[in-house]
């Protein structure tokens, strides 16, 4: 499809006329452009897991999050309420207005049930997986230690999220039912300035990929190709290498491969038909391996393993093994990491998922959005409230490591449909920069986050033949059907000119 | 209650318990229900509808309240009820019929309005009906005694106030033969010679009476048994003053007797095994549950002080004063009764099962409801220690035990309900709240009876049946409340692989509980508030779930019908067998047209005869439609159309005396005389059964509320069974009245009829006489034929199975129809009584269920992995008419089953254990298991009547099977290898062999349990078992096992180019195992409702209970692998 000679165009090759690649042959060889550094420190060792243990519940972490968080609500409740006594459901009492601090659950008819498909016929072939989990029929509850109640009143029982930790006020009816009149979540955490870095005074930059989906039929090589290129300095204008050069480093948020390497029927089939087979993403691995190989010969990358990576189910998913990539893990600048992951970049602190956090929230709630939800787990200070209830989660034991201990100043989510970014503010001052980041197969984009100032903003990637780059913005938008329900639509940027502060949306 | 009472209680109770035992005396002579469904020749026909009967070893119905009048307690009792108070309307005149208006927030009864028993009649519906010995009422009785029966009735008025009423002058009577000769003059001195032996014979028993034997009456009557051209004879009424006298005074008679000039002759009694309760509803037309009409001035109240009962009315008449109303029209409704439905927990010691002389009950969930609501309107949990309240529920906290149980039973004789039910209360909870409160010494607790002053005593009875096994079970006397458990009812009535509550709440509710075992209970009880709450939830949902069964699956309304069908009182239906029954309908006939019954003396030996017939099947697939033709009630309808019956039974020399006209041999060889001359009693009920029931099916048809609808069906359905146990009742060997003549008649005219209609329809359906083709019987069976008539399409089927059986029918005798019920297609007829295939009747183009009869998907004595693959397989080869796919299908289960990825509990087998292992003459895997698991853990291994699970693993060789049963838990714990040899040899081949034969003839072993499939096979590694400590394993390499030389390393030096591919594969195992690992447990969570707590359910019965306890250990082997390729650093 694409021609060898095919014009080839970043969004910002804006100035023709400077074009290096087209200029006449000189004698002098260009000189040489450094890639700048930055301070790296890698904060993601809670989200390690060393002698796992499985012989256990999820009761625990349950636990565990409402005792850590119950004291942060405590203050807020004391805040907001004043002198509005804080009782635990054990001594309610009705009609008596209180505050009640808990973990939200959200009854739902029509969440996926082991128990019922297994009573159902076994041959079936499986249901396929619903977008939208959400009924009318769903009911809140919020649950302390002692027991639970059905909370009704002032609470939009669609936005509410299984996991997260709340106080509300109201009081019980006579139906044994909480009636509530207002609730919160705790808020933003404090936020940490580090000292010891000193701040950025020059335009660097952290590229965030996701999405790459190596391993899908509909796969198109050439725009990753031309993204690797970019960044790493071997196409584009002279201000293009210069740019790029002060790309410090590259996250690849999760989803390197796409869906189709996952082969789920393999552990349905017999073992006498599957001795043979391999894995299904091994040639998809191996394109991996290669992408990543030209990539950490010039820059600094952070692979993150996603939904559909060889990589463990339970968040927080391991590191993608080294063994996967036998020439990628030759270079230093090569960094296999967790998801979620947590790094301090040059002063910088840096958090965010391959995604998985925030698609569950869209299937179980009526919440759109992908920057309003990802603010929403900053709200209640937990990135990943689902787990384990929805989303698969290592059992933990005495300790919640997705609660926020401290406000990053970025925070990022993968493989989302389109790019958002949004400046969130707590109370406190915290200045939080949540940025929504597109699959790469679906958008063809990247976003660059500016360490100086925070300004943020997705790079286009097209191959512009005839009507090829338009079908690909059709194809871009591969979920077309969910649109009808989106409450907002964003638009979608698509060329975003060379302006720095372009990017920074408040 | 006095505080006089305490230390005596125990000694008392021994008393009650002999007391009662003589009370039997008078049945002990005549045998009663026995297992005739076993004995006698099984009939599909009515067997499969009417549940066997029961063996109550020495079964009678036992008067309890016997001492009650004699005893001394001073009634301390309060009664704060004061009817004297309101004086509203009275209740209750047949006109109204607006619903009461029941308070859903009190937990006393509705106030009893003011009775005007000079205007105004007093309409009850009766529940429970038993008699009591007590003094003679002066103005209702003729006879004046110390001792005398009273028949009692507890019931409820429309308005929802309960009832006692009191029956007077109603003795118990059987009849004799009377000697040649025996005149009107002679009854005196009969009278008093019996009356001086009976009373010298019972000299030593406590209740004399003045006179025992009050009456001799002669009577023309005729017996049953036999045609004696309808000649009556002279009979004896034998009236005694007490029931339990009709036993000494027969035996007397039998022995021999001598009064005046009739020196020394035996005489023949009848109707001597005529239960009281049931001689009274007889003679007065009470039926069980129906209403009961005191017509005004004609009755009396109970002044207040005088009152024995706890019951707002207390009445009392003259047994022919009472009316008893037709169940059918307006009194076939229901009385508001009021349900209670309780649980408890106890607090046992580690290992051990509770028992009432060690551990306390700590909890007592109660949910009380009216019949015919869906919600309970009292809803409360009693608590020994602190409880954590609980919303929508009432907690009620007791300090010490006894406070507790006396609360308790001070709450059930407030909420006073009519019916008490549970699970399996009969036999854990009631005994041992009664033997705890015992022990504790609660004087007031025993009293939970609406008869104030009587104490409830528990009774073991043994109960032993063919079908049943062996099992113990406790009798309680609660006077006025019926005994509704739930769990004999379950067991009776549905075929179930596992009858926990919970296994039954999912199978008929999709609903499921958190299953706490008994030895975490106590540590619940011994946490804080919290777990106790949490504990209390558990058990409220166990008051709950019985509620729900009940109002689901409509057990009380079913059997109040049944009861009033055929005319026992409800507790019968409970504690005893068919025979009642049908002995019930047989005397109300008999009664009507002056018949009376012999009574049999059982021989234990009973004679055989021949059985239905089957004409041999032509196995295969038929991939045509097969027709079906049945003869609709086979069995009753040859009794009508054959007018067979004791009544018209001839000898052969008695047949002399007939013309031929007037009597017909049957192909047994028996000679019964025809309806113009006689028309028999069986007929006669059996077609008053059946008009009643095209009846009630019309009824049903109309009616619209969905409540009497429910009642109606219950009827219809009633009807039907009552119709198939008559044949049954004849035939029982060693039952009240068997007659081999008729039933061996009844079964033979049903072969002959079985192989005429094969006949006529080869004969007619016949390309000579213009059909497409010959039409071939493929199959027959009791009442039904199974034809290939060579048509295409399953319309075409139904038109000429239709026309066939019109035309069949048109041979046989009314009533015998034969009917056109469905079509097969495709039809896969692997044996006799083993089938399969798509059903249909109501419309030719869609399939109604796939019918299977006789093969393993039903058979609960195999594992589920053998039914689900057996019924899987069925479906691919009828539904999906895809024979290849479900042969792939079997290979995969079998490769799935040799690789250790079969969930355990498809391989689970139960069996109950009846007998301990001593007992049995044979080792079996399920009794040498319980042993085994005594020995581990005496508290959680099976006792007598539970079902055992068990797998089977691997032992050496030379092992009987009985010896490698295992518990399945201990299995996974120890991670033991399973027998996959034993499931496939004994559990799979031959039922797959069984379906496949036909379709893939002699190749079928070789393709199905041979070939590539079979040959990947993972060994497993016990941890446990003598071997196990020495074995030492050396790491094999992730990818081609081969065994390493450096320890620390996944892979072998050949497989390191592979290492990435190697990964891959382990690391989406573990992918594929945490997301199962996630999934089981939130559901647990979700189950459970709770999200802080830990799971602690223990539900052996769930789907899942195995399943998540092996992704843990298998989740955790999978990351061991997968962390041997190191870990990955930064």
């Amino acid at each position: 499809m694409i021609l060898p000679t095919a014009e080839v165009v970043s969004h910002l090759t804006a100035d023709i006329k400077s074009d290096h690649l087209i200029s006449p042959p000189t004698t002098t060889p260009p000189d040489p452009i450094d890639r700048l550094h930055g301070n790296y420190t890698n904060l993601s060792e809670r989200f390690k897991l060393r002698n796992k243990c499985f012989k256990r519940q999820y009761a625990p972490l349950y636990a565990a999050r409402l005792a850590a968080m119950r004291p942060m609500l405590e203050a807020v409740a004391r805040n907001k309420w004043f002198d509005v006594p804080q009782v635990q459901l054990n001594d309610l009492q009705q009609n008596k207005t209180c505050v009640i601090i808990g973990t939200v659950f959200k009854q739902m008819q029509l969440k996926p049930n082991i128990l019922r498909e297994l009573s159902e016929n076994v041959n079936l072939p499986p249901k396929p997986e619903r977008k939208r989990y959400t009924h009318q029929s769903d009911v809140v509850f919020l649950e302390d230690e002692t027991q639970r109640i059905s909370l009704v009143g002032d609470i939009e029982t669609h936005e509410t999220i299984t996991g997260t930790v709340i106080c509300a006020k109201g009081k019980e009816t006579a139906g044994g039912k909480f009636e509530v009149e207002d609730w919160s979540y705790c808020g933003l955490p404090a936020q940490l300035n580090n000292e010891l870095t000193e701040p950025v005074s020059e335009d660097r930059y952290v590229a965030i990929i996701s999405g790459i989906s190596l391993g899908d039929p509909q796969y198109d090589p050439m725009p990753l190709q031309l993204f690797v290129d970019l960044v790493t300095g071997q196409l584009g204008s002279l201000k293009d290498q210069t740019f790029y050069s002060k790309v410090v480093r590259l996250i690849v948020a999760g989803d390197s491969l796409s869906k189709h390497t996952r082969d789920s029927t393999t552990a349905k089939q017999a073992k006498y038909l599957t001795t043979k087979t391999k894995a299904a993403s091994i040639s998809a691995a191996q394109e991996l391996d290669d992408v990543l190989t030209q990539l950490v010969s010039c820059i600094f990358v952070d692979l993150m393993p996603g939904q559909y990576d060889p990589a463990s189910f339970s968040l927080p998913q391991q590191p993608l093994h080294r063994c996967i990539f036998p020439q990628a893990a030759q270079y230093t600048s090569f960094q296999s990491v967790t998801n979620p992951y947590e790094a301090d970049i040059d002063g910088i602190s840096f958090l965010g998922t391959a995604g998985q956090n925030i698609h569950n929230i869209q299937q179980y709630t009526k919440l759109r959005d992908a920057v309003t939800i990802a603010e929403t787990t900053l709200k209640c200070r937990h990135i990943a409230p689902t787990c384990p209830d929805t989303l698969g989660c290592y059992p933990y034991d005495e300790e919640d490591p997705f609660i926020l201990r401290d406000c990053p100043h970025v925070y990022f989510v993968g493989n989302q449909k389109r790019f958002g970014a949004k400046m969130s503010e707590g109370d406190q001052g915290q200045k939080t920069l949540v940025v929504s980041v597109p699959k790469f197969f679906d958008s063809h984009q990247v976003v660059l986050v500016n360490l100086k100032d925070l300004s943020c903003f997705p790079v286009s990637v097209a191959t512009l033949i005839g009507d090829d780059s338009v079908s690909m913005e059709k194809g871009g938008v591969a979920d077309s059907d969910d649109d009808g329900e989106d409450e907002e639509v964003l638009p979608d940027v698509n060329i975003l000119p060379d302006d720095e502060d372009m990017g920074d949306m408040e | 209650m006095s505080d006089k009472r305490g230390p005596d209680d125990l000694a008392d109770d021994a008393k009650k318990k002999l007391k009662v035992e003589e009370d039997d005396d008078w049945a002990a002579d005549s045998k009663e229900d026995s297992d005739w469904a076993a004995d006698s020749k099984p009939s599909d026909d009515w067997a499969a509808d009417s549940k066997p009967a029961d063996n109550w070893a020495a079964d009678s119905k036992p008067s309890w309240g016997s001492s009650g009048f004699s005893s001394n307690f001073s009634s301390n009792r309060e009664d704060s009820r004061d009817s004297y108070m309101s004086s509203s309307s009275a209740h209750s005149s047949s006109s109204s019929t607006t619903p009461p208006q029941l308070p859903s927030d009190t937990i006393s009864r509705p106030e009893a309005a003011r009775l005007d028993t000079n205007s105004k009649s007093l309409v009850f519906q009766q529940l429970d009906l038993d008699y009591f010995v007590g003094p003679c009422h002066p103005a209702l009785s003729a006879v004046q005694e110390n001792f005398t029966p009273v028949v009692r009735m507890f019931g409820v008025t429309s308005a929802g106030n309960s009832v006692c009423c009191y029956v007077h002058g109603f003795h118990p009577y059987f009849y004799v033969a009377a000697p040649l000769g025996f005149k009107e003059d002679d009854c005196s001195q009969f009278r008093e010679e019996l009356n001086k032996q009976v009373k010298l014979d019972q000299s030593k028993k406590k209740e004399q009476v003045e006179s025992a034997v009050l009456s001799i009456e002669v009577v023309l009557k005729e017996s049953i048994y036999g045609y004696h051209g309808k000649k009556k004879s002279l009979f004896l009424k034998i009236t005694v003053a007490l029931p339990q006298l009709i036993a000494p005074a027969k035996r007397l008679l039998d022995r021999g007797f001598s009064c005046g000039r009739f020196q020394d002759r035996q005489y023949t009694s009848y109707e001597a095994n005529v239960e009281f309760e049931c001689r009274f509803m007889v003679d007065t037309g009470v039926v069980g549950c129906n209403w009961i009409e005191l017509p005004a001035a004609k009755f009396y109240q109970v002044k207040e002080n005088n009152k024995l009962s706890a019951c707002q009315y207390e009445v009392e008449c003259g047994w022919r004063d009472m009316v008893s109303l037709s169940t059918e029209g307006e009194w076939g409704k229901i009385a508001p009764a009021r349900i209670l439905s309780f649980d408890i927990e106890c607090a046992g010691r580690k290992g051990i099962f509770p028992e009432p002389q060690h551990d306390p009950v700590i909890q007592i969930a109660n949910m009380v409801m009216y019949q015919g609501k869906t919600e309970p309107f009292i809803r409360n949990v009693f608590c020994l220690n602190t409880c954590s309240p609980i919303v929508g529920a009432d907690v009620r906290c007791f300090e010490t035990e006894q406070e507790l149980l006396k609360s308790w039973a001070d709450f059930v004789r407030e909420v006073d309900p009519d019916i008490l039910t549970g699970y399996n209360i009969n036999n854990f909870d009631l005994p041992y709240l009664l033997e705890r409160a015992g022990t504790l010494r609660v004087p007031t607790f025993p009293y939970l009876g609406r008869i104030v002053k009587e104490k409830t005593v528990i009774k073991e009875r043994v109960f032993e049946s063919k079908a049943y096994g062996k099992r113990v079970n406790k009798v309680m006397n609660i006077e006025g409340r019926v005994q509704f458990d739930l769990l004999p009812i379950l067991l009776r009535n549905y075929k179930l692989r596992s009858y926990s509550l919970n296994a039954v709440s999912y199978h008929f509710l999709l609903e499921q509980k958190e299953d706490v075992h008994h030895s975490i209970i106590t540590d619940l009880q011994n946490g804080t508030d919290v777990t106790r709450r949490r504990l209390a939830i558990y058990c409220m949902k166990d008051a709950l779930l019985p509620l729900r069964l009940l109002n689901k699956l409509m057990c009380l309304i079913n059997y109040m019908e049944m009861a009033r069908v055929t005319g026992v009182p409800i507790s019968y239906l409970m504690t005893r067998g068919q025979q009642v029954k049908v002995f019930s309908q047989l005397l109300r006939k008999c009664k009507e047209q002056n018949l009376i019954i012999p009574v049999y003396q059982s021989n234990q030996a009973g004679e055989m005869y021949e059985g239905a017939t089957v004409i041999e099947p032509i196995r295969g697939y038929y991939d045509t439609p097969i027709a079906t033709l049945d003869f609709a009630s086979l069995y009753p309808s040859i009794m009508q159309a054959h007018n067979l019956c004791y009544s018209t039974l001839l000898t052969p020399a008695e047949t002399d005396k007939l013309t031929p006209e007037q009597y017909i041999r049957t192909p047994s060889g028996n000679y019964f005389v025809k309806s113009e001359v006689r028309h028999g009693v069986l007929p006669e009920i059996l077609s008053d059964l059946l008009s009643a029931r095209k009846k009630a099916k019309r009824e049903l048809a109309a009616e619209t509320d969905p409540f009497k609808k429910q009642v109606l069906d219950g009827r219809q359905l009633a009807l039907k069974i009552s119709c198939n146990s008559v044949y049954g009742f004849t035939g029982a060997s060693v039952g009240r009245l068997p007659c081999l003549e008729i039933s061996q008649s009844v079964t033979a005219f049903g072969r002959e009829m079985i192989q005429r209609t094969s006949e006529l329809v080869e004969a007619t359906y016949t390309r000579a006489n213009g059909y497409p083709s010959d039409a071939k019987v493929i199959y027959g069976d009791t009442d039904s034929v199974m034809v290939k008539f060579n048509v295409q399409t399953v319309a075409e089927a139904m038109k000429i199975g239709q026309e066939a059986a019109n035309h069949v029918s048109s041979h046989f005798p009314d009533p015998v129809k034969l009917e056109f019920e469905k079509v097969y297609f495709p039809y896969l007829l692997i044996n006799k009584k083993r089938y399969a295939g798509l059903y249909f009747s109501s419309s030719p183009d869609k399939h109604d269920k796939m019918d299977c009869k006789g093969i393993e998907t039903v058979r609960r004595d195999n594992c589920r992995l053998a039914s689900d693959l057996i019924s899987t397989c069925l479906e691919k080869i009828l539904i999906e008419r895809d024979p290849t796919g479900a042969i792939n299908y079997t290979k995969s289960v079998i490769s799935d089953l040799l690789c250790n990825r079969i969930d355990i509990s498809q391989l689970i087998i139960t069996k109950e254990l009846t007998k301990t292992g001593d007992d049995y003459a044979n080792k079996q895997c399920h009794t040498v298991l319980a042993e085994k698991m005594k020995k581990r853990d005496a508290g959680s291994a099976p006792k007598l009547g539970d079902r055992v699970p068990y797998v089977i693993v691997t032992g050496t060789k030379k092992d009987p099977t009985y010896m490698k049963s295992e518990d399945p838990l201990y299995v996974l714990e120890n991670n033991l290898p399973i027998d996959t040899e034993y499931y496939l040899g004994n559990q799979l081949s031959k039922p797959l062999l069984r379906i496949f034969e036909p379709i893939l003839g002699d190749k079928a072993e070789g393709i199905l349990l041979k070939g590539d499939h079979t040959r990947a096979v993972t060994v497993v590694h016990s941890k446990a078992g003598a071997l196990a400590a020495f074995t030492k394993k050396k790491a094999t390499c992730v990818g081609c096992k081969a065994v390493l030389k450096r320890e620390g390393s996944a892979v072998c030096d050949s497989c390191k180019g592979k290492a990435s591919d190697i990964y891959q594969k382990e690391i989406s195992q573990l992918y594929n195992l945490e997301e199962k690992f996630n999934r089981l447990w939130t559901q647990c969570q979700r189950c459970q409702g709770s999200l802080h707590e830990e799971v602690l359910c223990t539900s052996r019965d769930c789907p899942i209970f195995y399943m998540r306890m092996k992704v843990q250990i298998d989740l955790q082997a999978q990351d061991n692998i997968v962390a041997r390729f190191g870990e990955v650093s930064w």
